[in-house]
């Protein structure tokens, strides 16, 4: 029979389905932890050392031409054997060779070739040495050493001044090689006295002749060699030169180490160090240890204000590695969101915006930097500030221009913060979004916070606290264009009537043609044809039955407005739950900034701030038991009125109460309706009469 | 005038033949001529040091030769976890003095450089056999000057090779008496021979040395005496009168102990006090059985190991060197001893020595 059928299919548990404005999935979207960034250590693998090698490289273009690739220099420099380097440098140009090679070639820089070649004679001649088959023929070492002296004199017969440290480092080399210690020390000193101490080659020379002053026993000051060759690596007591202010402050390797061992110098000794470095005349790059100030002032010591000072003044000198000013730029970002100063945000999110842009950068970690920043220091700051809009315009840019972005705006971070206020601070938001600020223009070119969205949002969150009026009022500002492209409409999340949990029911018992419904329930009826502006009729329905209720002078006319009132706020967060929310579920994956920090050590850094422990929680959501609550107060409320026990039955009939209706509205038309034709006894029979059976 | 243009000719072209193509004089001796026997002695420690004891067996016993170990050419892997073939074990030589004079009781004696060469390190060199012969005979040639050898008159190698590995044990061979021209040593090129390689191809060597000893297997825990046995032997004698190779014969003169343990071989032992009857239990004649309640872990030995003394015994040896006398007929040759030792030659007394020779 036709009732049983319905009541079957009333009866069937409303299917929960994830919603939003993604295509519906049956899990996720899953969202991937954002790395953290690296403010400090070396971009590259941090656990090898300091890398002479690219230094010599990048000293190498800078002496021939500035767009070879330091890989095409690596290939000729470092790996080309002797007769492959030679073969090469004669033989004929073609397209795609290798530039260096193209470059010697083309311009015959024979100075360069002709360097290259002792350097390959003797780098050969000196692995000979070192093969385990090597084996000298005399005592005195006669052959090696007249080979040896060989190189010697033609490194030392150099006339030029382009490349007098490679002929005076490759000398150096020969002469260690050939056992002549002293003479060794000599030559270093006569050719890298006047050289600057962080001359690469200088430095280079003197890992020999520390080697030198060992094998000659002169053992007292090799720390101090070590040093000004910055080999920080061999030297006994790191900590106490720094402590005593006795390193070579100009070699990268220095720098490179304090990066590599932040966390494992000690901090005292670092800070005091910085400070002094910070401001000495003799250091070339002060912006080094400004920034080692900042860090620690930032990071160690929680002097976020100080840190800001000194991140200030690192960004006005210079420093010894590209990247590492860079980390600066990034890290002032970061400790300004910790302190709230917007006073250089706009050019720091430029900064950062060209280098996310550059094609010669990761923009991946410059991604991270921004998410970094904006999620775990800006987005509390504010929110504690109560600057929502900022916040979430902010939010919504970092949103955008990070990973994780996905193809819509009811993914971000910024969506959940905004959905975790009141409407009325939506709203307000969505007013000062309106202000062009210099700030706000260039945040607003990456938002997904439009108009459309935030009326869209604004009127939902009304609907969610039950205040239908302001819903009407924003919602009837969203686009239709808008409307249609979301998923919640595409998607026929709206497909059922709010106000009837079958729809069908009320035809059957030809409750369409009563005047009660005629008047108005019919438009409720017609709420469920999941049109792109549902959520605006559904907020205008709930107006009206609410001024009926409040209006109408028939008992009857305010009953029946009341129950479909209390059904349809009920539904709203229950079976048509789209209407208030925009996620249901056991797990919808929304994305949570876990940040990971990407060091050896792996923590997790949680972003601070109350603002995230305040966010909707999609995943235990379930609907509210004051909903539940306030519904069944308002069907008892309604039940007691003075309404018709007609109406009454009919009130208990669409809230699927049969056996209310048979057994306290037994004479109604409704519990004739039901006895004659409701096939299952079960449903409607009242508890004495299934006894008896 | 025609007859002294072609007298001229031909003295030119003589002379031609018989100018040398190095600087240094040569002289290469046909395979077929042999010096006259002399007693030898193979060296195999990794430090060249002679104590008076082994001074005075060389006077004694009237030794005018010294096969000398260099070193080892092995595979092994390097620090980047790559497969390179290296020399191992390198001598060290202490008989000279701080200016690298070596002492003058070495002045009368000859040296033959040994090179011993690995299965894995042959293999590792397939192909390249001329490379590792250059780097084979420079080092040691220079292995030789840079430590005044005196009286350098060959290189030998030694190799057990076996038939996947004689090609290119040949093809090295005949690469490294090329390097050797090359560079103008004195040098003949003489190779270890072992008694399964008599039924094999000939190696292209000026000379050869029988190694009459390590006859069975050391690792089969059933073998009475790997060192030395005469039923090991003798089905390989018969093939040494008509081996196309110049050979002299080396016979063992020492002795060891061998580890067992679960019947497996697990090391090679000297010292092992096996008269310790607290310790260890007699099983044969030569072998011993760890006790299971020994109380201490000696030689880092455990219970239920067996230890094997195998000695090269005066009869064994001069048993082995008639049956070799006999199927050798009338080919000159010369014995060696192997190997000095001042510890393990007290076993012998001088006459014995002096019969093996």
């Amino acid at each position: 029979m036709k009732l049983t059928q319905f009541i079957k299919y009333s009866a069937v548990l409303t299917i929960f389905l994830q919603a939003g404005s993604h295509k519906a999935v049956a899990c996720g979207p899953y969202y991937d932890d954002i790395p953290t960034p690296s403010y400090f250590q070396p971009l590259c693998d941090y656990n090898v050392d300091y890398d002479r090698k690219t230094e010599n490289l990048e000293q190498w273009r800078a002496l021939t031409a500035h767009d070879i690739p330091l890989a095409d220099i690596d290939s000729v420099v470092y790996k080309a054997p002797l007769k492959a380097f030679l073969d090469s440098v004669k033989a004929p140009d073609s397209p795609g060779s290798n530039r260096f090679y193209s470059y010697l070639r083309n311009t015959h820089d024979s100075e360069a070739a002709d360097f290259l070649t002792l350097a390959k004679e003797i780098e050969t001649y000196r692995a000979g040495l070192a093969s385990p088959w090597y084996y000298p023929s005399s005592r005195l070492y006669m052959t090696e050493t007249d080979a040896l002296n060989g190189f010697t004199d033609r490194c030392l017969a150099y006339g030029g001044t382009r490349l007098r440290d490679r002929y005076g480092l490759q000398a150096v080399r020969a002469l260690f090689a050939s056992r002549q210690y002293e003479r060794c020390i000599a030559t270093y000193d006569s050719i890298f006295a006047d050289l600057p101490a962080d001359n690469l080659f200088r430095r280079m020379s003197l890992d020999y002749v520390t080697g030198c002053m060992e094998n000659l026993g002169l053992t007292k000051d090799t720390d101090d060699y070590y040093d000004e060759a910055g080999a920080v690596l061999c030297i006994a007591d790191k900590e106490g030169r720094l402590r005593d202010r006795r390193i070579n402050v100009n070699a990268p390797e220095w720098i490179y180490y304090i990066r590599r061992e932040i966390d494992h110098i000690d901090q005292e000794v670092l800070w005091d160090a910085a400070q002094y470095y910070a401001t000495n005349k003799d250091v070339a790059n002060k912006g080094d240890w400004y920034y080692i100030l900042a860090y620690l002032a930032g990071e160690k010591f929680g002097k976020n204000a100080e840190a800001r000072r000194f991140v200030d003044a690192a960004l006005k000198e210079s420093f010894t590695f590209n990247d590492f000013a860079g980390q600066a730029h990034a890290y002032r970002l970061k400790i300004s969101g910790r302190t709230g100063d917007m006073t250089t945000l706009l050019d720091d999110l430029r900064w950062i915006e060209s280098r996310i842009n550059s094609d010669a950068n990761d923009n991946r970690f410059w991604s991270r930097i921004l998410q970094n920043a904006v999620y775990t220091e800006w987005v509390p700051t504010l929110w504690d500030k109560g600057r929502y809009a900022d916040m979430a315009l902010l939010c919504s840019y970092a949103d955008k221009l990070g990973l994780n972005y996905v193809d819509s705006q009811y993914g971000t971070l910024s969506f959940r913060l905004l959905e975790s206020l009141k409407a009325k601070d939506v709203a307000q938001i969505g007013v000062e979004l309106q202000k062009s600020t210099p700030l706000y223009r260039h945040l607003k070119r990456h938002s997904g916070l439009t108009p459309d969205f935030m009326n869209e949002l604004t009127g939902t969150l009304a609907m969610r606290e039950g205040n239908y009026q302001m819903a009407v009022n924003y919602l009837s500002g969203v686009s239709p264009r808008y409307l249609e492209g979301m998923n919640i409409y595409n998607c026929n999340y709206l497909s059922r009537n709010p106000f009837f949990q079958s729809a069908d029911r009320v035809m059957y018992c030809d409750m369409a043609k009563k005047p009660l419904f005629r008047e108005f329930a019919l438009d409720s009826y017609r709420i469920s044809d999941c049109a792109p502006d549902s959520k605006l009729r559904f907020a205008r329905q709930m107006l009206k039955l609410d001024r009926i209720a409040r209006t109408t002078q028939s008992p009857d006319v305010k009953a029946m407005a009341q129950y479909l009132y209390a059904c349809g706020h009920y539904s709203s967060f229950e079976n048509c739950w789209a209407l208030t929310q925009y996620w249901k579920g056991e797990y919808c994956g929304i994305f949570y900034p876990y940040m990971l920090t990407l060091t050896s050590r792996w923590k997790l850094e949680m972003p601070d701030g109350k603002c995230f422990t305040r966010l909707f929680d999609y995943e235990r959501s379930k609907c509210p038991d004051y909903v539940k609550s306030l519904y069944g107060t308002r069907f008892y409320e309604l039940m007691d009125s003075d309404a018709s026990d007609e109406v009454k039955a009919e009130i208990e009939y669409l809230a699927f109460n049969l056996a209310d209706v048979c057994s306290d509205y037994e004479d109604t038309y409704i519990a004739q309706i039901i006895r004659t034709h409701c096939d299952g006894l079960k449903d409607w029979a009242v508890a004495d009469s299934d006894e008896d059976e | 005038m025609h007859l002294i243009h072609r007298f001229i000719l031909t003295l030119s072209a003589l002379a031609a033949l018989m100018l040398p193509g190095c600087s240094h004089e040569v002289s290469l001796q046909p395979a077929a001529t042999r010096e006259a026997p002399v007693n030898s002695i193979y060296y195999w420690k990794t430090v060249f040091s002679l104590d008076s004891a082994e001074y005075d067996f060389i006077q004694r016993h009237d030794i005018g030769q010294i096969y000398l170990r260099m070193f080892d050419v092995c595979k092994v892997k390097d620090v980047s976890h790559r497969w390179s073939v290296v020399p191992n074990a390198t001598m060290r030589f202490q008989e000279c003095d701080s200016a690298g004079v070596p002492d003058p009781r070495l002045s009368d004696l000859k040296f033959t450089p040994v090179v011993y060469i690995t299965l894995d390190a042959l293999r590792d060199m397939a192909g390249r056999e001329d490379f590792l012969a250059e780097l084979i005979v420079e080092r040691v040639a220079n292995m030789c000057s840079y430590n005044r050898l005196p009286n350098v008159g060959a290189l030998q190698l030694d190799c057990d090779w076996t038939g996947t590995t004689e090609q290119s044990y040949f093809a090295l061979c005949r690469e490294v008496k090329k390097k050797i021209r090359s560079l103008c040593l004195p040098w003949k090129l003489s190779s270890t021979i072992r008694l399964h390689q008599l039924s094999r191809a000939v190696p292209p060597v000026d000379h050869g040395v029988l190694m009459v000893y390590n006859t069975g297997l050391f690792s089969d825990p059933d073998a009475i005496n790997s060192i030395l046995s005469l039923d090991d032997v003798r089905p390989y004698v018969g093939k040494l009168n008509s081996y196309m190779l110049p050979l002299d014969i080396a016979y063992p003169v020492y002795g060891w102990q061998l580890i067992f343990r679960h019947r497996q071989f697990a090391g090679i032992a000297t010292g092992i006090d096996v008269t310790d009857s607290s310790v260890f239990e007699q099983e044969t004649p030569n072998t011993y059985r760890v006790k299971w309640n020994a109380s201490l872990r000696a030689y880092g030995l455990r219970p239920y190991d067996v230890v094997r003394n195998e000695l090269s015994s005066y009869s064994d040896v001069i048993s082995v060197r008639q049956l070799i006398e006999e199927n050798l007929g009338k080919r000159p040759h010369s014995n060696i001893l192997y190997h000095l030792d001042s510890s393990l030659l007290t076993n012998f007394s001088d006459d014995e020595i002096d019969s093996i020779y």
